[in-house]
């Protein structure tokens, strides 16, 4: 028994090892062809997309001919990086080799990964049957995400509102890539999120305002006023961030205003923003907060009047001698975190604080109230 | 009589080996589900585009360094040089110098151009005082930390409290990272909110040639040593962790290559200083925390990302690296004593935990007293010599199981492209079994003895540096 279970065990060895060597040649094998089928595909792709048209036109035949699983791979890894005349190219090869009915096809498939497929190339497609919005609003989120992520800048505008319905959907998958999107749109998108944004009911407010902070466009400054006094503070938060974008001495009394939040992180993203905006008359404002009681706060405000340049450096001299310990170390810190990337000491003997103003570049210029004493 | 307790001794033995290899079949089996799983689920998640995006959440790398002056022209600047050429947009890179008494930071300095800046932050976790913080004029997403000598949790802790990332990936120091592996391990953080941490794979790169910092094409290592680990890591830290996900037991991500949500790693306290086995403590604590607080703590562990690291060259260096590690498991399994078979603690607790205590812990010990006790009877004419069949039976399922998790690796990620490669790797599969898993028990064992002298220090690591082109 004992001398059977050995060979028996040994047997299985040996079977394994055979069965793990031949499956490897056997893979080895597949790859090679598979790979040489991919780089005929890639060769015959490149003439189609980069070379004159008549080069394309002789090789049209032989597109018709290709395996059209390795054609799909290729074109669902190449098509994302491809824009412009390379994209009309390959718009024109996807319709003439009848590469679109195959993905209206697979758009309507009852198989999801099918309609995933479909969505990663879906910008190939102009066909007027081709349903994009229901891709947008499929029930599976992974192609509500895919089809959101491959939508190009053209595309765009005509999916705005299934985007910003998308701002709330349940997967986060799907919400980051309809941010995404709205955030590659640009301007475009202003008008629709400014709308969205106004109805401040939305449960998407934050995904909303988050996208308005990263576009940077002045027109949203407008509706931030309700959502800067919001309840929940981190829609004041994302509300201070987005200020920041802004100009005029409407976002700046907003900004003061959370200044003063109850909440440590809006504090530390309004002064960011003030610093953002350049904002050099809020320098005291931003010195009163050097003394913090929230370390990111204290923080927040260093760098700040950091960032502010002639004005901020001022007001941080003069907390070198703040009876607060804490406004008086972060006064330090930021100025020796300068003085040691630029070389320049702007830091004054402790005994007096105020000396060798003159010497700071740019003193002349700071407006009064804005730190200059 | 004594004959037959003998006997009956050998037969125990034998049992006790095809019983782990039959928990190890289970693991293999799980990880071809889930493997299964996760390929259906990712094979449509490219990130690539959306990961350019402001709204990716910033990740810190945080890079250890520690004598590393001979090395680290070949290692940490190899490190830092593959990090910064990553393709992911927020990242910032946290190399931290835990007071090495060599020039390591010099050599950084020189490397980098890395100028001095007041330190500007607030000590979330205790750690030992910071002496400085560079940070480079070339490279503004570079940051050096030199900080006085506290081991590897408190340079860790010190680079938590300094990092910046919504996300901290602790690396080790001789560690590669494929260009995208940061984007796909990111990936569970941006779709599910429970995720507190994301392990990836960690491979030997011996002998693998490497440039511009990226392992171009994984071979086995000359030497039988690094090439016997590098069966080893397939089976247990591939396979293993892998099978382990779907049981919702993964305890374990590896300190060479893990991403964590620094927030819930500051709430539970950061690394544990006293303990030795720092990245798995804070990972069953994080686990534990989840379950005590009500507070889901998933922990993932991704196969696609991948992360190169060498392998102890010398018998020496792997001993020491060993018995480190049965310290730390020991050290993890004691504080956390807890948790075995309390169902309170889900998964983690009725089945990760107990496996650990057996096949980790007790594994070793059982399979020392029995060999000693065989060998003994043996020469003392005790044992029916027809037991060392049963034995051997047991070693040849083991070894069997091996060449299935290799075949599973082939199957699943054909990391060794080459058929000489994969001949030699299923050869060293039953070396592994005759030589090394003994010499494995013996280190443990000095690794038990150690940690019962209340021994915890690390040891030297010696590192060869990878082979450029």
């Amino acid at each position: 028994m004992r001398l059977r279970l050995f060979i028996i065990s040994w047997v299985l060895v040996g079977l394994m090892m055979l069965l793990y060597v031949l499956w490897g040649v056997a893979a080895d094998l597949v790859t090679r062809i598979v790979d040489r089928r991919r780089q005929h595909v890639l060769r015959v792709l490149s003439i189609v997309l980069f070379e004159s048209d008549d080069d394309a036109e002789k090789v049209h035949d032989q597109v018709i001919g290709l395996p059209k699983g390795t054609l799909l791979g290729v074109l669902q890894t190449l098509a994302v990086d491809l824009d412009g005349s390379a994209r009309q190219r390959l718009r024109q090869l996807v319709r003439t080799t009848g590469l679109e009915r195959f993905i209206i096809r697979r758009s309507r498939s009852r198989n999801w990964r099918m309609r995933v497929q479909a969505a990663q190339l879906q910008h190939l497609v102009l066909h007027p049957d081709f349903d994009r919005v229901r891709l947008l609003t499929d029930k599976h989120h992974l192609v509500r995400a895919r089809t959101a992520e491959s939508l190009t800048l053209e595309q765009t505008p005509d999916c705005i509102d299934e985007l910003m319905t998308m701002l709330s959907d349940m997967s986060p998958a799907a919400r980051f890539a309809a941010q995404q999107s709205l955030l590659k749109a640009g301007p475009i998108c202003v008008p629709k999120l400014l709308l969205h944004l106004e109805s401040s009911d939305n449960d998407d407010v934050l995904q909303a305002l988050e996208v308005a902070a990263n576009l940077a466009d002045p027109r949203l400054i407008s509706v931030l006023d309700t959502h800067a006094r919001s309840t929940d503070s981190k829609i004041r938060e994302m509300a201070a961030k987005a200020l920041g974008n802004g100009a005029g001495d409407d976002a700046i009394q907003l900004l003061h205003r959370l200044v003063g939040d109850g909440d440590a992180a809006v504090r530390s993203r309004a002064i960011e923003s003030l610093a953002r905006m350049e904002s050099v008359t809020s320098a005291s404002l931003i010195g009163c907060h050097l003394s913090d009681q929230v370390f990111h706060v204290r923080r927040a405000a260093g760098l700040a009047l950091e960032q502010l340049g002639p004005a901020g450096r001022l007001t941080l001299r003069r907390h070198l001698d703040d009876p607060d310990r804490y406004a008086r170390d972060m006064a330090r810190q930021v100025l020796d975190a300068a003085a040691a990337r630029t070389g320049i000491s702007v830091i004054a003997p402790l005994d007096n604080p105020l000396a060798g103003l003159d010497e700071i570049d740019g003193y002349a210029s700071i407006p009064e109230g804005a730190g200059r004493w | 009589m004594v004959s037959s307790a003998f006997d009956g001794i050998a037969s125990i033995a034998a049992i006790w080996v095809i019983g782990v290899t039959l928990l190890q079949l289970m693991i293999i089996v799980s990880a071809i589900v889930e493997l299964r799983r996760i390929r259906r689920r990712d094979r449509h998640q490219v990130w690539r585009r959306v990961l350019a995006s402001p709204l990716a959440p910033k990740i810190s790398v945080l890079v250890p360094a520690y004598n590393e002056e001979v090395t680290v022209k070949v290692t940490v600047t190899e490190t830092v040089s593959s990090l910064l050429a990553l393709s992911y947009a927020n990242l910032e890179i946290v190399v931290i110098n835990d007071g090495s008494p060599d020039a390591t930071a010099e050599v950084l300095i020189e490397q980098f151009d890395l100028h001095s800046v007041h330190p500007i932050f607030q000590k979330l976790v205790p750690t030992a005082d910071v002496r400085n913080i560079y940070r480079s004029s070339r490279e503004p997403r570079l940051v050096l930390i030199d900080k006085n000598n506290g081991g590897k949790a408190d340079l860790l802790n010190a680079g938590l409290n300094i990092a910046s990332g919504d996300l901290v990936c602790a690396i080790d120091a001789d560690t590669l990272v494929a260009p995208d592996a940061l984007q796909q391990l990111v990936a569970p953080f941006i779709t599910r909110s429970d995720v507190v941490a994301v392990g990836g794979t960690v491979r030997l790169a011996n002998d693998s040639p490497v440039r511009g910092a990226r392992v171009t094409e994984l071979v086995v290592p000359k030497k039988p040593l690094p090439a016997l680990q590098a069966v080893e890591y397939v089976r247990a830290f591939i396979v293993g962790r892998l099978g382990w996900n779907p049981l919702g037991g993964n305890l374990i991500i590896s300190g060479a290559f893990g991403l964590f949500k620094r927030s819930a790693v500051l709430e539970a306290g950061g690394y544990e200083h006293s303990s030795i086995g720092e990245d798995m403590e804070l990972i069953v604590r994080l686990r534990r925390r989840g379950y005590e607080h009500n507070q889901p703590a998933r922990i993932e562990f991704l196969p696609d990302p991948v992360a190169w690291t060498e392998a102890p060259e010398s018998l020496r260096v792997l001993a020491r690296q060993r018995n480190r590690w049965q310290r730390g498991l020991m050290d993890v399994l004691i504080r956390h004593r807890k948790m075995i078979f309390n169902y309170r603690y889900g998964s983690a607790g009725m089945l990760a935990r107990p496996f650990f205590f057996v096949v980790e812990f007790l594994s070793p010990l059982v399979e020392a007293v029995s060999l000693t006790l065989l060998l003994v009877g043996l020469m003392a004419g005790l044992v029916d010599p027809a037991s060392l069949w049963m034995l051997g039976a047991a070693y040849g399922f083991g070894a069997a199981i091996t060449i299935m998790t290799l075949w599973f690796d082939e199957v699943a990620f054909r990391s060794y492209p080459k058929a000489r490669d994969r001949i030699q790797l299923a050869l060293y599969a039953i070396v592994e079994q005759l030589i090394y898993r003994q010499l494995t028990i013996v280190w443990r064992l000095w690794g038990v003895r150690l940690f019962f002298a209340g021994r915890t220090e690390w040891g030297q690591q010696v590192r060869r540096g990878y082979t450029t082109s």
